[in-house]
C-alpha cells in the first residue's frame, strides 16, 4: 500500500475511466460511419468483456495454488490498453444504446471527479480556520 | 484529441449518406427518362461504400498509438446498376421503336424510397454521434471547475 497523496488512486481511475470513454466515442463513430459498408464488422473496446470476466471470477473465488497459473486479465490494465475486438454486423440500436450509455458515464465521471476536487478543497481550506 | 477524431470520422458518414441521397434524388428524378446523351434511356445508378482507415497523425500512420484499427468511410464508386432495362408497349410514345415497345430506366420508385428512408436514418445516426461528441468535449472543459 503506498501513502495516500492528495491525487489517490480514485483520480487516477476516473481519469483513465474517461480516457477509455473518448476512446468509446470514436470506435462507436466509427461503426455508425459504416452502418451500410458492405462486409463491415462492428468494433468494441475489449474492456467491457475484460471486466465482466473479472467479476465472475471474483464471485466464484478463483484459487491460484500456483505462480505458474495464469491471471485473470487485469481490468485496470485492460482500461489503459485497451484492444478493439470484431463483434458481427453493425446493429443501429445496439450502438445508439452504446452512444448514450457512454455519453451519460463520461458526464457522471466528471461530475464525480470534481465532488472528488471540491472535497479535497474543503478540507484544504476549512484545516486552516 | 478523441472527440475531433470522433467528430470526423461521423462527419465521413455523413459525407457518404448525403451522396447516397443525391443519388437517390437522381434516380427518382429520372425515372421516365428515356434519352440521355449517350442516346441510351437513363440507367440507374448505385453508390459503393468502402471502410478506410482512420489515421490522422503520423503516429497512426506509422501503426503505434490507439486508433489505426478505426474506419471512416467513404464512397468507393457510384456504379450504373447492370439490371435490364424496362420495355413497355407505348406505340405513341416518339421514342418507341417498330413494335410499340419504349425502353424505359430500371428503376422502381419504391425500393428508391425504402434507400431513401436507409439513408436519412443513417444520416441521423451519424448525427446523433456528433451531437455527443460535442457535448463530451464541452464537459470535459468542466473538469476542475
Amino acid at each position: 500500500m503506498t501513502t495516500p497523496t492528495v491525487f489517490d488512486k480514485t483520480v487516477a481511475l476516473m481519469r483513465d475511466r474517461l480516457s477509455l470513454n473518448s476512446q468509446n466515442q470514436k470506435v462507436i463513430s466509427g461503426n455508425l460511419a459504416n452502418l451500410n459498408t458492405p462486409g463491415y464488422k462492428a468494433k468494441e473496446l475489449s474492456f467491457d468483456s475484460v471486466l465482466r470476466q473479472s467479476l465472475e471470477d471474483h464471485v466464484l473465488q478463483m484459487v491460484r495454488t500456483s505462480d505458474k497459473h495464469s491471471t485473470p486479465d487485469d481490468p485496470v490494465s485492460a482500461m489503459q490498453n485497451p484492444e478493439t475486438i470484431e463483434t458481427g454486423p453493425v446493429d443501429l440500436d445496439h450502438e445508439m444504446v452504446r452512444l448514450s450509455r457512454n455519453s451519460v458515464e463520461y458526464q457522471y465521471i466528471v461530475t464525480m471527479l470534481n465532488k472528488r476536487f471540491s472535497m479535497l478543497l474543503q478540507a484544504i481550506n476549512e484545516g486552516g480556520q | 484529441m478523441d472527440f475531433d477524431s470522433a467528430m470526423k470520422i461521423s462527419a465521413s458518414g455523413l459525407t457518404a449518406n448525403r451522396t447516397w441521397i443525391n443519388v437517390l434524388s437522381a434516380n427518382l428524378a429520372n425515372v421516365h427518362t428515356t434519352r440521355t446523351p449517350d442516346g441510351q434511356p437513363y440507367q440507374r445508378r448505385t453508390v459503393i461504400y468502402e471502410s478506410v482507415p482512420f489515421s490522422e497523425n503520423l503516429d497512426d500512420a506509422i501503426g503505434s498509438g490507439f486508433g489505426n484499427d478505426i474506419e471512416k468511410v467513404s464512397v468507393a464508386e457510384i456504379t450504373p446498376d447492370k439490371r435490364d432495362l424496362k420495355e413497355i408497349y407505348d406505340p405513341s410514345h416518339p421514342d418507341a421503336d417498330a413494335q410499340g415497345m419504349v425502353r424505359m430506366p430500371n428503376i422502381s420508385t419504391i425500393e428508391e424510397m425504402a434507400n431513401l428512408v436507409n439513408a436519412s436514418k443513417s444520416y441521423e445516426a451519424n448525427l446523433a454521434a456528433i451531437t455527443t461528441a460535442k457535448q463530451l468535449a464541452l464537459k470535459a472543459l468542466e473538469i476542475g471547475k
